[in-house]
């Protein structure tokens, strides 16, 4: 039986629907067959980030609505085997689809999939209901930024409302050297204002827009998101995995990275 | 009075019933007889004619008419059926037809096609403007569009493989037509310059090439 | 302010976290309007002994107050108690 986790954040633009392609996209690098569902009917986006936008014929409203089995919707990744995408309907709305249909459709995917990713739309409205009615587990993603912590806490706090077993943290965006001067927040500080369980930190890296660009997540990959992301795949599946020093990497390493990127 | 044949007016022509025991012979004798004598009264309006209460055959029905024109002043434009089984035929005939001059009328859409905008048309349909990434243009029939083309387009969406889509600019997401999907190449090419290109149908594959008077000759507007 | 304080700035991520926890305090407690109710009901007995409330009008909530012993603010629960009779209602 496979885990349905839902990516959510309460505000945009903090990295949930790049949260959901990386994680959807390492954990089939770790051989677990994976679906990942974009819940943001009428404005899809994981389909360009995974870029598969060119392959969509039917999406989750036509599933739902019954226009096409399960099955004709998934878009198989041209990269891994095991990975699939539902993409949204982009000329629909959220009311589109109910709650109850979602989690209809988890609990039929979760028969195929070893995990079946969420990505949940910014807001608590309905996209919200509709992304977590099915999941097993949630993870909160949010950058060191007050409004973002802020709205996490409301998230976390409805997660809670809603019974959701496993609530983990994404810190995304941390910029060490703003960290280090004291002008932004740790994810020690996050961590200690939202209690929750910290899932992985992921620092603010430009080759995830470069990744983004070329529709290709990056993990796994030698960049630092790209081995942030990693490790919280691995920690999904159980394993212990120490936090990345996002400092020795951010000195000579990543120089010598760049330098050689230039050439 | 002999009543084999009786002649009924009506607002666009004429009614003849027919006795359905008499022989042809006779029937035809009856036949001369009324329309001479009808004749001044008819006088020498277009009419349709149908005939009613005997079952003819086409060459039967031929000579009546030929009766009617030798005998009288009228001028036949039609023959109007009344058996229900050829009415029901011709009604069929006349909807095919009809449909099939539809397929080759367009509808026009002015503006751009941005992304979650959906366009479909019950013709073949003109797009003064651009189709966006995102955007999706549906149409029974051909879809051209005077404009950057870069969402999806679906032509032929009733089955009609003979559809074909064109842009001035060709930079499609996905084409459909009929039941067969293109979608634009992992690592496109990049083209500085617009150039137009119509996609359609062949053995079962969807093709791409550019417009050009060769192309347009091989078009079929069906 | 005090002159001294020039020389302690707080770093902004100090002040970040600081603004958080009491917003969040405010945020979680409108999150839970039971508790709210609660604490409203239990207002309203216990003043209820001594002078007659219109319960009507009586609002609480929280918000953020000047602290008196270090700069900063901290949260403070406030309650607006429109008082009908000072005399104690005649109960029982």
């Amino acid at each position: 039986m496979g885990e349905v986790i839902v990516v959510t954040s309460g505000k945009g633009g903090v990295g949930k629907t790049t949260t959901t392609a990386n994680v959807g996209t390492g954990l089939a690098k770790l051989d677990k067959k994976v679906v990942l569902i974009d819940t943001d009917i009428g404005l899809r986006n994981l389909d360009v980030v995974m870029g598969l936008e060119n392959r969509i014929v039917y999406n989750l409203v036509d599933v739902v609505e019954n226009n096409c089995r399960i099955r004709q919707a998934l878009i198989k990744d041209k990269r891994y085997p095991n990975l699939y995408l539902l993409p949204s309907a982009q000329t629909r709305d959220k009311s589109a689809v109910t709650p109850e249909q979602m989690k209809k459709l988890a609990d039929e995917l979760r028969e195929e999939f070893d995990y079946i990713i969420m990505d949940c739309p910014a807001g608590i409205e309905q996209g919200f209901q509709n992304a977590i009615a099915g999941a097993d587990s949630a993870l909160v993603v949010t950058t060191p930024e007050v409004s973002a912590v802020r709205d996490a806490d409301r998230i976390i706090g409805l997660l809670e409302a809603n019974e959701m077993k496993n609530t983990h943290l994404v810190v995304n965006r941390l910029r060490t050297d703003m960290v280090k001067r004291g002008d932004m927040m740790s994810s020690d500080d996050v961590v200690e204002i939202l209690a929750v369980d910290l899932i992985g930190v992921v620092p603010d890296d430009e080759n995830i827009v470069v990744a983004t660009n070329n529709g290709e997540p990056l993990v796994g990959s030698n960049s630092l998101a790209g081995q942030a992301y990693m490790n919280i795949c691995r920690r999904l599946l159980g394993e212990e995995v120490p936090l990345l020093d996002l400092n020795a990497r951010n000195g000579i390493v990543n120089k010598l990275a760049s330098l050689f990127k230039k050439n | 009075m002999d009543n084999s044949v009786i002649i009924k007016g009506t607002k666009s022509g004429i009614i003849v019933v027919l006795n359905a025991v008499i022989t042809f012979e006779e029937l035809k004798e009856a036949f001369i007889k009324k329309f001479e004598e009808a004749s001044d009264f008819l006088g020498s309006t277009q009419v349709a004619v149908s005939f009613e209460g005997r079952a003819l055959s086409l060459d039967e029905e031929k000579e009546l008419l030929s009766l009617i024109s030798k005998h009288s002043k009228l001028r036949v434009v039609c023959l109007v059926e009344t058996d229900p089984l050829k009415e029901q035929k011709m009604e069929k005939a006349l909807g095919e037809k009809l449909l099939e001059i539809e397929k080759n009328t367009g509808q026009f859409y002015k503006g751009n096609l941005r992304s979650g905008q959906v366009v479909e048309a019950e013709h073949s349909i003109i797009v003064l403007g651009d189709v966006k990434a995102g955007a999706k243009i549906i149409s029974t029939g051909n879809i051209i569009v005077l404009g950057t083309l870069s969402g999806t387009a679906f032509a032929g969406s009733k089955g009609n493989t003979n559809a074909f889509v064109l842009a001035l600019d060709m930079r499609p997401t996905q084409i459909r037509i009929a039941s067969l999907i293109a979608r634009s190449p992992d690592n496109p090419v990049k083209e500085k310059e617009k150039k137009t290109k119509i996609v359609y149908v062949e053995d079962g594959n969807i093709y791409m090439e550019e417009f050009n008077k060769n192309v347009l000759d091989d078009i079929r507007l069906n | 302010m005090k002159w001294t304080d020039i020389f302690k700035k707080k770093s902004s991520s100090n002040v970040a976290k600081d603004r958080l926890k009491l917003v969040l305090v405010s945020d979680r407690a409108n999150c839970s309007p039971d508790i709210m109710d609660q604490i409203k009901n239990d207002i309203i007995n216990v003043i209820s002994k001594y002078v007659e409330i219109d319960t009507e009008g009586f609002d609480i909530k929280i918000t953020q107050v000047e602290s008196e012993e270090n700069e900063g603010t901290v949260p403070a629960l406030f309650a607006n108690i429109p008082i009908k009779d000072m005399r104690a209602p005649k109960n029982k």
